[in-house]
């Protein structure tokens, strides 16, 4: 399962990566057909397509999408479950924090 | 941690790193790297392992922390594997025909094995591993390999790795403190020097005891500002005492007291066991 880079990103940041590989860390939201709706931790949404993943359910309210970003929704590769004490506010400030020090992200 | 030789430099701290810091460190003295100027060993990671690898005496797992990939490698150490292995080993050296029976033994490691691997694929992990240089390579060797329950480990890693990235690269909250004490008491001296020359200037025959008592102005200054650091470097609970204070600055007792106090009454310092040892508030 090898894929290239695939940077933590929130809701406000995918526009620059359309067609790039890219983690969102998301809220489950409903579903509607194969795709699923996700409450990114910038208070954004994203439809996630999990045409190619349909096998394995998400078993966590909060998983991590690792995904290709096209045409406005997240092509879904792959999934992780997680903790549900995870805090939205401490990871989205981390994640914009990354993108001002990017020497070590990017 | 000076280094005489290749192989000398001892480093005792896990640094917390991302996989872009190992990617891009070219710098290296023997076998040791060097990340944002400092040496560095041992490390640890967050990241997700995408691919595992089994061996007989290794797990070669491939993490992915987002900003890049690497791979790491595992020795395994299992105390019942490593009986069996050394009775394998034993087998193969006098003997051709064990296949049968190293199949069945390498068949249960093997399944043990994939137990394991199959624990960690596809899930956040926290590696503290060794990171050294192998005929111009990077190798990491693992040391220890947790699942993570908690996801804000996560998020906490990576602040983790900015904030030593940027104390290493910038310095620390503290220096910056330091520097500014440093910088108003460089202003006072210079209110004192400024003072000192005008009375050289308006009262020739007062002058040497005038300058005398200016110069012991600023040495005063000068040793305020040498027992401060001494106060701050002490980690000790009980801190320092006003003895050894007055034992390291060569002063008496009463000038130290004199210090002491007027840092008190700032709240730089705060008293511990009891009246005569001191903390820095640092």
């Amino acid at each position: 399962m090898s894929h290239p880079n695939s940077p933590h990103v929130t809701s406000k940041y995918l526009s620059n990566f359309q067609g790039k590989t890219v983690r969102v860390i998301g809220k489950v939201g409903q579903k509607q057909g194969t795709s699923v709706l996700l409450f990114t931790t910038d208070n954004g949404q994203i439809w996630v397509d999990r045409s190619n993943n349909l096998q394995k359910d998400y078993t966590s309210p909060i998983v991590e999408i690792l995904g290709t970003y096209q045409n406005n929704s997240l092509m879904e590769i792959e999934f992780l479950d997680l903790s549900e004490n995870f805090d939205f506010e401490l990871y989205n400030q981390m994640v914009d924090l990354s993108y001002q020090l990017k020497d070590i992200f990017f | 941690m000076t280094n005489n030789s290749n192989e000398n430099v001892i480093v005792r701290t896990i640094t917390p790193l991302t996989i872009r810091q190992i990617q891009l460190s070219t710098e290296s003295e023997g076998n040791t790297f060097k990340i944002d100027n400092e040496f560095v060993m041992n490390v640890s990671l967050v990241g997700t392992v995408i691919k595992v690898l089994d061996g007989n005496t290794y797990t070669n797992y491939t993490i992915d922390d987002g900003t890049g990939q690497l791979k790491i490698r595992e020795f395994k150490r299992h105390k019942q594997n490593n009986m069996e292995e050394e009775e394998e080993q034993q087998q193969q050296q006098q003997q051709q025909q064990q296949q049968p029976q190293e199949e069945g033994g390498e068949g249960e490691n093997k399944s043990k094995a994939k137990e394991i691997e199959n624990a960690f694929e596809n899930k956040y992990v926290r590696i503290i591993g060794n990171l050294k240089e192998y005929k111009n390579q990077k190798s990491f060797s693992v040391s220890k390999i947790t699942e993570i329950t908690d996801s804000n480990q996560i998020t906490t890693h990576f602040l983790e790795a900015t904030l030593v990235h940027l104390q290493r690269i910038k310095g620390t909250l503290k220096k910056e403190q330091t520097s500014s004490q440093n910088s108003q008491i460089k202003e006072e001296k210079n209110e004192i020097k400024k003072e000192t020359n005008n009375n050289n200037n308006n009262n020739n025959n007062n002058n040497n005891i005038i300058t005398q008592q200016n110069t012991n102005q600023i040495l005063g200054l000068a040793l305020k500002d040498k027992a401060l650091r001494l106060i701050s470097s002490n980690q000790t609970s009980s801190g320092i005492s006003l003895q050894e204070l007055a034992k390291e600055l060569k002063s008496t007792e009463e000038e130290i007291r004199e210090i002491v106090d007027f840092f008190l009454d700032q709240g730089q310092i705060y008293i511990t066991i009891d009246d005569e040892h001191f903390r820095s508030t640092d």
